[in-house]
């Protein structure tokens, strides 16, 4: 069976490991727990006819305690850019991450995931960057790990994007 | 006597003795993926790969384990290298029986020809350093949440202060008015007094607003010189002096304290203005709490290195259970909560700290409280803050207003309204003026002709004034040169000023703003100052007056041209219904964006032709508009669409006959009259 590697890269608390519970196991919780290390889950989707297991490698997330290591990208059929619509910082990191990745490893199908769609009262992100990012990742969802909004479609695009490549 | 030899502790098994202690599960790799368990494995590694994991067995580490796919190049690499050393792989979690998670490193070392790769749960460095990031980064989402807090709180103030200036233009323009005719000697002394007490009230909101900037707040200190340094003292009486009136009105008194040497020297660190208003803060204060009979007290204690003043009144003390730290607080109001929105003691503390001194209250021991405040003495240099903002003022030029070189000028505003008057007035000055509606036409138009200096007003559709004041710096760079940029805004906060130096303009203009001033910055930024030196402040404002249109104002502003303001009111009267069907399209669509910048440009035109209080409420449909809170912007739009048909049905009446405006006309409300007899 196919397998392919999707790293989930961005700034810290922006979800990363929610999306990935919600996809994987289709739980949610409040409670922020941040990320220490690396952490691989594994779910087998059909895409475009074929079963394909996705290994979900969850990074920590980046920030002045703690430095992706490139090497964790290594072998990845695509990246799920994630970052907090409630912080609009957390955008840019998330894209000077990809910029990284690229450099590094070349450019590889990738989606950015504005997590945390449910909180529309804090939404930080105008409509007009949205449309910018949309140049630099293949899709860019609104998702929200507590809702469950968006999360199948960004894997279901990302996962198109890896088996077209 | 010999030991047996066979039973002697070798190398290998003492190292595999030690890694078992050490809690390392090692393996030694055979290549193509392959390793090979050495030693007894701990039993973290029994749990994760059970019989995979026996001494001697061979597995495909990275199949059970997938995180090592990732490592084992780069163990690779260091297996291959002539130097030797270690490399780590980081941290990373593996799920063992009943979900639970073991934390696991590896290192990949050479020893001899083997090959090694080392394994080991660091459980409890992880568990401690778990902790400890966790902690770090909820502190640090804490603190991007207190941010965001305090930005929310500073954009409120900035519109509750610009809100607050507005009324003060039509008192300013009003006492402008008043002293042009002819009144007796005591009114005129009156009307300067309120003028002069107008323009400390608009420097003081400023002041305010500006004290609290964050900019503001990081600034620690500035030079000063100990030769202007204010006398506590001197000012202290100064402030009592103004205040006689008012405590007079109570039935109470204001003194200085007779103890008080006056030959002596109370030169403070400070600066003057908002040493009074300090004193100004804690009066008012006072005064809220003195009752007919009763005595406020000023006086100074020198303290060596300070001195501290005092305010004394008899009123009720502090509340049971009030500390001072919770009066001087932002917001602050004490029990009561009288006073005005809880910024005065605020200001008071995070000035005199400012500058190196502090600030309390107490309960006096017969009755009343001291609220006194210590401040370092003046000596040599030592480090204040910047002095506050200048009053704006209105430099009336005695001479020809078209003195200096005729400039050529690029306006860009998208509101029609706001370009024609800002057109005119600048043609008034003797310049040529090009005026466009965006930025994408401004930068079309630099193309095509040089110009002296451009103004470019901040929100437009297609790009904003930002955008082009970027993209004329970035051609700059390249190929030379400095075009003079003024941006126009409805933003004054320091925020939006340090955006606008970013973006490399030249002067920033927050509305509203003196026309006086726009030209004299233009003069002074194309080197074209005006000749005439004989320039003296007045309090005339030339801004209309507040919720009426005062069509002579309006008139004056156009240079009395009546053909002007007919032109003026026939675009605003053909532009409005476009812009009230914008909001209105919006609104049933549920789309901020664009409702965002329909009441925008409204309101520009709104601001322009002498509706401040329309214009007010325009701006809270705006800033709701831009929240995503489209049905709280429709309600208030609906209250005020009346108000708007009557304004425009009223400026529609300019666009008609010039020889009924010119009758018509008075600065006293005709513009009223007429309105009552349609």
């Amino acid at each position: 069976m196919l397998q392919k590697k999707i790293c989930m890269l961005g700034s810290f608390s922006v979800g990363k490991t929610s999306l990935v519970k919600r996809f994987v196991e289709s739980i949610f919780s409040e409670k922020y727990l941040t990320t220490v290390g690396v952490k691989i889950d594994k779910k087998i989707v059909p895409v475009e006819g074929q079963d394909v297991t996705l290994m979900l490698w969850d990074l920590y997330g980046e920030d002045e305690y703690q430095k992706i290591r490139m090497s964790y990208l290594r072998g990845a059929s695509g990246y799920l850019l994630v970052a907090d619509g409630t912080r609009a910082a957390t955008v840019d990191k998330a894209l000077a991450i990809l910029d990284e990745a690229e450099k590094n490893f070349g450019k590889i199908p990738c989606v950015l995931a504005l997590n945390k769609c449910d909180l529309t009262e804090e939404w930080a992100i105008a409509p007009e960057r949205e449309a910018e990012f949309a140049a630099r990742a293949r899709h860019v969802i609104r998702t929200s790990a507590k809702t469950g909004e968006g999360v199948e479609l960004a894997f279901e695009e990302l996962a198109k994007g890896m088996i077209a490549t | 006597m010999g030991r047996d030899a066979s039973s002697e502790p070798n190398g290998e098994s003492i190292a595999a003795a030690l890694l078992e202690a050490e809690g390392y599960a090692a393996f030694e790799y055979l290549g193509g993926g392959q390793f090979r368990a050495l030693g007894k494995p701990p039993r973290f590694c029994a749990e994760l790969l059970g019989s995979a994991a026996a001494d001697g067995a061979a597995v495909a580490l990275a199949e059970r384990m997938p995180f090592l796919e990732s490592f084992l190049p780069d163990a690779e690499d260091n297996w291959n290298s002539s130097t030797g050393g270690r490399v780590e792989s980081g941290t990373w979690i593996e799920q063992a029986d009943a979900g639970r998670e073991v934390a696991l490193e590896a290192s990949a070392l050479r020893l001899g020809e083997k090959r090694i790769l080392l394994i080991r749960n660091p459980q409890k460095d992880f568990d401690e350093e778990s902790g400890l990031l966790q902690k770090a980064r909820e502190s640090a989402l804490e603190h991007e949440r207190l941010l965001r807090e305090i930005q929310k709180k500073e954009i409120l103030l900035h519109c509750v202060i610009h809100d607050l200036t507005q009324p003060l233009t039509a008192i300013r323009g009003c006492f402008a008015l008043l002293a042009a005719e002819s009144l007796s000697p005591k009114l005129q002394h009156l009307i300067e007094i309120g003028q002069r007490q107008s323009r400390n009230q608009e420097e003081m909101i400023r002041s305010v607003l500006q004290a609290f900037s964050e900019e503001l707040a990081a600034q620690d200190a500035a030079a000063h010189d100990a030769a202007q340094a204010p006398d506590l003292v001197k000012c202290a009486q100064q402030v009592a002096q103004d205040y006689a009136g008012a405590f007079e009105e109570r039935g109470a008194r204001i003194e200085l304290d007779s103890g008080v040497d006056l030959g002596s020297s109370w030169r403070v660190v400070g600066e003057e203005s908002r040493l009074r208003r300090i004193y100004t803060n804690l009066l008012e204060n006072a005064l809220r709490y003195s009752s007919a009979g009763g005595r406020v007290m000023l006086g100074a204690i020198d303290e060596g290195r300070f001195v501290r003043a005092y305010v004394d009144d008899e009123g009720p003390g502090l509340p049971t259970g009030e500390g001072a730290p919770k009066l001087f607080a932002l917001f602050g109001k004490g029990k009561e909560g009288g006073g005005k929105a809880g910024l005065g003691l605020y200001f008071c503390k995070i000035t005199a700290e400012r500058w190196g001194g502090s600030i309390g209250a107490e309960n006096r021991p017969d009755r009343g409280t001291r609220f006194w405040f210590r401040l370092p003495k003046a000596e040599a240099t030592v480090e204040v803050s910047p002095p506050a903002a200048a009053p704006i003022a209105v430099v009336k030029q005695s001479g020809d207003s078209r003195s200096g070189r005729h400039l050529r000028l690029l306006l860009a505003d998208d509101t029609p309204v706001n370009r024609q008057i800002t057109s005119l007035l600048l043609e008034r000055q003797g310049h040529a003026v090009l005026a466009v509606e965006n930025g994408a036409q401004a930068l079309a138009r630099l193309d095509t002709q040089p110009f002296d200096a451009v103004i470019l007003d901040e929100e437009m559709p297609e790009m904003g004034g930002l955008e082009v004041a970027r993209e004329i710096r970035k051609r700059e760079a390249k190929a030379g040169g400095h075009l003079p940029l003024i941006l126009v805004t409805g933003n004054a906060s320091e925020t939006a000023r340090a955006r606008s130096r970013a973006a490399g303009v030249d002067a920033h203009f927050a509305k509203p703003y003196e026309d006086e001033e726009l030209f004299r910055k233009v003069a002074e930024l194309c080197g074209a100052d005006r000749a005439t030196p004989t320039a003296e402040a007045t309090s005339e404002s030339t801004q209309p007056s507040s919720g009426r249109v005062d069509e002579q104002e309006l008139l004056r502003r156009l240079g009395g041209s009546a053909k002007m303001l007919r032109d003026v009111a026939k675009i605003f009267t053909q532009d409005t219904p476009k812009r009230v069907a914008a909001i209105r399209k919006a609104i049933e669509q549920q789309d901020g964006a664009t409702l965002a910048a329909a009441a925008h440009a409204l309101r520009g035109s709104l601001a322009m032709l002498g509706a401040a209080e329309i214009a007010a409420e325009m701006r809270k449909v705006e800033s709701l508009a831009k929240d995503g809170q489209v049905a709280e912007a429709r309600e208030i739009f609906a209250s005020i669409e009346g108000k708007l048909a009557a304004f425009k049905k009223l400026i529609a009446g300019f666009a008609g006959s010039s020889t009924k405006q010119r009758k018509a006309g008075r600065a006293d409300g005709s513009s009223r009259a007429r309105g009552k007899a349609r």
